[in-house]
């Protein structure tokens, strides 16, 4: 049985995901829109009775210097008993300083000094959840001149000291790619199969500056084909991932959603009957 | 304090008799009917599309200039201290 | 590479995203796009993103002064206050204060109070759930345990007092866009309690007695105390606030857990 695709649970699909129960393999909700109580929450606990649900966090702050949070933690692991999710995730990147929160997922300088900090604080998360996480790999529009080392690079060695999982978001590599000239494809190649729990699919915008293109991962536009393209190469590597739809802005209709899931789906189906009619493909072939 | 204490547990008792009756209580309840759904606040993962790199608060006073909603429509004697 | 990098870095970021601050500029790969540029991506998600989140919770400001102004009051806002938390329900809750001060606010000054009545209903709207309790719960004290004991009151409550009739104020600008109505703010003011309940955020006026009862409770003040406070106030009838409190769900269990009292909370609250 091939993992069938997931779409990113909104506010705005609340009620229409209540009406329509849509035939899809999974939800993911952000866990910090289901912190408080009321509404909201009463719509988790119904989706949760009928679907897989995967838990993302988006403000536990993975690369703060000044370590996470225990109050956001003590929320977090509370919220993960509740719903039980069979998939939890974080971000390679930081977002709070000196308790101040700064809602975006920000970048790291790929240095040892980081990737101690990173792994102390991953351990400290699946410590208290009592469950391995996945991180996932962000997308940039900066890089710093301390970096020790490249991206993938830095992932790897995390999966090995904190034993994480990852989550590869397939948009994302491909906006970096683009944005600081490397190959996205030997990025995919690069990652350690075996770690790669879940993928995630989304759109990107593109923003011209002075002339020079700067993709922006927007999440407010359907999922281009070159990231299809490396989608397809992403399912050939890591087949037992589930894939993730995710939109942010300029958020359509649920149908359109689930076809995108559909369209995942179908996708993986064709990678995987093309792998099957060929003679043992090597990664490098795929990569 | 006794008085206090007796009073307040009668009180009880007659608020128990109520339970109930409360219709004309319940009537001054206003609720807002789902209009807060709509303006319900998602914590994302996106970057806005919006964000690009041009400077955005080269003219960050501009604004201060008039309010252009529907205080208009706001009257009253208290807007004009000294009245 | 020596300790504390990093937290140099991000302190620097902070104050770049936050203040302008262009330090953070010289740790970035100079690469096509200026590094100053690159970070202005990340300035103005975060102040664009902000923006956006208090507007969905001040949805009433924002009608009242428009989209320009209250994204120029947003700005500041978070310049000064970004959030302590990754909730961004949990948004803004001193915003109403800095709106009170600001000079380009002086000649609205019932925007304040409508601030604080958007944040209530957001507040109401999100607030953790807690199961209410109902009368029983009180009858089984004897009648000193009664009148000492301290009330805990739904979180999603707020009690507000303004000079300015502010459900007025608020139905006027929920209409269609460009369909709001006026409002005579020589109506008057009110004293409002605004609360989620059946699971809608929700919200009546109170009379001055009532509402000092109320706002007595919740200060943590045992219900003898809170009845001689109300009592004050004009007339009161405590058994008709003691049956609002209990019927409109606002009732949730006992502020301190005293000996006596335990019975009844594992009986009543969980």
């Amino acid at each position: 049985m091939l993992p069938r695709a997931g779409i990113g649970l909104r506010a705005v699909h609340h009620e229409a995901v209540a009406e329509t129960r849509p035939d899809i393999g999974w939800f993911e909700i952000h866990a910090e829109n289901y912190l408080g109580g009321g509404s909201p929450v009463q719509t988790l606990d119904a989706v949760r009775r009928d679907y897989p649900v995967a838990l993302h966090g988006v403000g536990l702050s993975l690369g703060s210097a000044q370590g996470l949070d225990d109050g956001h933690l003590d929320r977090i692991a509370a919220l993960a008993e509740r719903i039980e999710p069979f998939l939890v995730s974080e971000h390679l990147s930081w977002s709070v300083v000196d308790g101040r929160y700064l809602n975006d997922l920000l970048p790291l300088p790929y240095t040892r000094e980081a990737l101690d900090i990173v792994a102390a604080n991953v351990g400290r998360l699946q410590d208290r959840l009592k469950r391995r996480i996945l991180v996932e790999n962000p997308s940039t529009y900066l890089r710093f001149r301390a970096s020790e080392m490249k991206e993938w690079e830095f992932l790897r060695a995390l999966v090995r000291r904190s034993g994480c999982g990852l989550l590869c978001d397939v948009n994302n590599i491909h906006v970096s790619a683009r944005n600081h000239g490397f190959d996205a494809s030997a990025y995919l190649a690069a990652l350690p199969a075996d770690a790669v729990g879940e993928l995630h699919l989304a759109g990107h915008a593109v923003n011209e500056a002075d002339g020079i293109g700067i993709l922006i991962d927007d999440h407010g536009s359907p999922v281009g084909d070159a990231v299809w393209r490396l989608f397809d190469q992403a399912v050939a590597l890591f087949p037992s991932a589930p894939a993730l739809v995710e939109w942010d802005s300029n958020i359509p209709p649920l149908a359109r959603l689930v076809a995108e899931a559909r369209q995942a789906d179908r996708r993986r189906a064709e990678t995987a009957s093309a792998l099957r009619s060929e003679p043992a493909p090597t990664r490098a072939r795929v990569a | 304090m006794k008085t206090n204490a007796v009073m307040i547990a009668s009180a009880l008792a007659a608020a128990l008799a109520l339970a109930g009756t409360a219709s004309a209580q319940e009537a001054k309840t206003e609720k807002c009917y789902g209009i807060v759904k709509a303006g319900k606040n998602d914590c994302q993962t996106a970057t806005s599309s919006c964000a690009g790199t041009a400077k955005r608060d080269g003219q960050k006073d501009a604004w201060l200039a008039v309010p252009a909603g529907t205080c208009a429509k706001i009257v009253g004697a208290s807007l004009t201290p000294g009245k | 590479m020596s300790q504390g990098t990093l937290a140099r870095i991000q302190d620097e970021f902070a104050r770049a995203l936050l203040l302008g601050d262009e330090a953070a500029a010289a740790r970035l790969v100079e690469d096509g796009l200026p590094a100053a540029a690159r970070l202005q991506i990340h300035r103005n998600h975060l102040f664009h993103s902000l923006t956006q989140a208090l507007m969905q919770t001040f949805a009433t400001v924002e009608r009242l002064v428009g989209e320009r102004f209250f994204a120029g009051l947003a700005r500041a806002y978070v310049a000064e206050q970004p959030p302590r938390s990754p909730c961004l329900f949990e948004y803004g809750e001193s915003f109403a204060d800095l709106i009170a001060r600001h000079p380009a606010c002086a000649a609205l000054p019932y925007l304040a109070d409508v601030a604080r009545f958007d944040f209530a209903v957001n507040l109401a709207w999100n607030a953790p759930d807690r199961p209410a309790i109902g009368l029983d719960g009180l009858v089984r004290l004897d009648a000193d345990s009664l009148a000492g004991a301290r009330l805990a009151l739904t979180p999603s409550l707020t009690l507000l007092h303004s000079d300015y009739p502010l459900a007025a104020i608020w139905r006027a600008n929920h209409r269609p866009r460009g369909e709001e109505e006026g409002v005579d703010l020589d109506a008057g003011g009110g004293r409002f309690m605004i609360w989620r309940h059946e699971g809608e955020a929700a919200w009546r006026e109170l009379a001055p007695a009532d509402f000092a009862f109320l706002q007595s409770l919740a200060d943590g003040h045992c219900l003898g105390e809170a009845a001689e406070t109300a009592g004050g106030r004009g007339s009161f009838d405590l058994a008709a606030a003691l049956s609002l409190l209990a019927g409109q769900g606002v009732l949730i269990g006992f502020r301190s857990a005293a000996a006596q009292m335990s019975s009844v909370i594992n009986g009543e609250v969980s």
